[in-house]
């Protein structure tokens, strides 16, 4: 009990005195009044010594000159999954949080309120309460909120495939552009920095935009909208659902469309420089081996790859 | 004595031959790869943690140890992606080396641990002072707060740094 209280107050002590000696006010004085604080007890230099272990995680980024602001950026990643995990693995016989109370419940019940998500090169396949099936293209995710009015699918980004059984609520797919509703179709949504694009495989679809503009599409057709338009609907060109297969089916497409789908498969920084990326490339690639994509990109167009590292591909004009 | 005598290493080999399929197939649900990596690190943190025996319900641990790892392994992911896009937006000759990377995203998933749970300012705070060595006058500018709150995130900062130091 008096240990605790010892060292709580050992840990405020050494914090008043760490703040001001950050401060960038401090003088000779308060550094030389600190060390002598530091030698006067084996517990406060045992103590300064075990912060100058923790602090040494800041090592590597100071010797590799890492600002802090990049640092805080990365911290800020946004950690989704956990909660989905949270759900997915209750069921198990584990409490864990609200597990207790979900243990009982049917799967319908269990998936309300959870996110579907895929990493980097991961396809995965959702079968959804009602019995429709989603799946996810890599690096994509989804939120559940059924209820008995509406099937509402939530995309938070990505690409994906879904066949939507029959039943007496409407399903919808809310995107930030817009949303999506069927009764009972077979389609394809991608959106990607609220650019969205809906292909309808089987059944009929009704897409509108945040703005309210509404329109009706039919098998075979093809539309990409934003919040605020409708391009024209095109027919399907085939290839749309080739990533299905872990396939990338492109007929005189611009590069920067190859690029984008292969981002979602390849961990890293791929750089697109501007001049080429409007270069037309046709053909059929694997998207799990996206370097060989590239290697086969680069002997064909006029473009040089080149990799810094392995997480860092630079792609250029010759 | 036999030679040879590890009751506890016996326990988790029976745990392992009659659980480990269960649990990779349980894990393979979720992660795309990495299933068997993530349950069989979930074996060795049992190994080398002697008190659990008897357990009486060995999947309900089982789930529970797996499950850190995966948020760990999660994190990891997390952290390195919003790590690459950060630096995609720097110029670009500061493209680092694979040694220097990977070195970078081990110390940022300890950095995350250190300060997991601090609000974000106090995070932002510390960064700027541990690692652009900036004074609080110059912290206060460069996130619009006053000095006092520099001085009130330093603190909590410092407090939560020396209290894991303890640990």
């Amino acid at each position: 009990m008096h240990d605790a209280d010892e060292q709580q107050r050992l840990i405020e002590q050494a914090t008043q005195w760490l703040v001001l000696l950050r401060s960038g006010r401090a003088s000779a004085r308060d550094h030389q009044a600190f060390q002598a604080w530091r030698g006067e007890d084996p517990r406060h230099e045992q103590l300064c010594r075990r912060l100058e272990t923790t602090l040494g995680v800041f090592q590597v980024p100071l010797a590799q000159g890492v600002d802090g602001k990049l640092v805080q950026r990365a911290l800020q990643a946004p950690s989704g999954r956990r909660r989905f995990l949270q759900r997915a693995l209750v069921g198990a016989g584990v409490t864990l949080g609200v597990g207790l109370s979900l243990r009982h419940t049917s799967l319908a019940e269990l998936a309300l309120g959870a996110d579907l998500a895929t990493g980097t090169g991961e396809r995965q396949d959702f079968r959804l309460p009602d019995g429709s099936q989603l799946l996810l293209n890599a690096e994509s995710q989804a939120d559940l909120r059924f209820d008995g009015q509406e099937r509402l699918l939530r995309w938070r980004g990505g690409e994906g495939r879904l066949e939507v059984v029959d039943d007496a609520r409407p399903f919808v797919v809310r995107t930030e552009a817009g949303s999506i509703s069927a009764r009972s179709a077979r389609l394809l949504v991608r959106e990607r920095g609220g650019q969205c694009r809906v292909c309808a495989l089987a059944g009929v679809l009704e897409v509108s935009s945040l703005g309210g503009d509404r329109l009706q599409l039919r098998k075979g057709q093809a539309v990409s909208f934003d919040r605020l338009s409708f391009a024209a609907v095109e027919p399907l060109s085939g290839g749309e659902g080739a990533w299905v297969d872990g396939l990338l089916e492109v007929r005189d497409s611009p590069l920067a469309e190859v690029i984008d789908a292969l981002r979602p498969y390849r961990r890293g920084v791929m750089r697109l420089e501007p001049a080429v990326a409007q270069l037309r490339v046709s053909g059929l690639f694997r998207l799990d081996q996206s370097d060989l994509v590239l290697e086969a990109l680069a002997r064909t167009l006029p473009i040089r790859v080149s990799r810094r590292s392995e997480y860092w591909v630079s792609i250029s004009a010759v | 004595m036999s030679g040879r005598e590890n009751p506890h290493g016996d326990y988790v080999g029976s745990l392992f031959r009659s659980h480990y399929p269960w649990l990779c197939a349980r894990l393979r649900r979720h992660l795309g790869s990495g299933a068997e990596d993530i349950a069989a690190d979930t074996f060795v943190q049992l190994l080398s943690s002697p008190g659990v025996v008897p357990i009486r319900q060995p999947r309900a641990l089982l789930t529970t140890i797996a499950q850190r790892l995966m948020y760990q392994l999660w994190r990891r992911r997390d952290l390195e992606r919003a790590y690459l896009d950060a630096l995609q937006c720097e110029e670009e000759h500061l493209a680092p080396s694979p040694e220097a990377l990977a070195q970078m995203l081990e110390a940022l998933q300890a950095i995350d641990a250190l300060l997991d749970g601090l609000p974000t300012k106090v995070k932002a705070t510390f960064l700027l002072s541990q690692l652009n060595g900036l004074t609080y006058p110059q912290i206060a500018e460069e996130l619009g707060i006053s000095q006092r709150s520099v001085s009130d995130y330093m603190a909590k900062a410092f407090h939560r740094c020396l209290t894991l130091a303890l640990d």
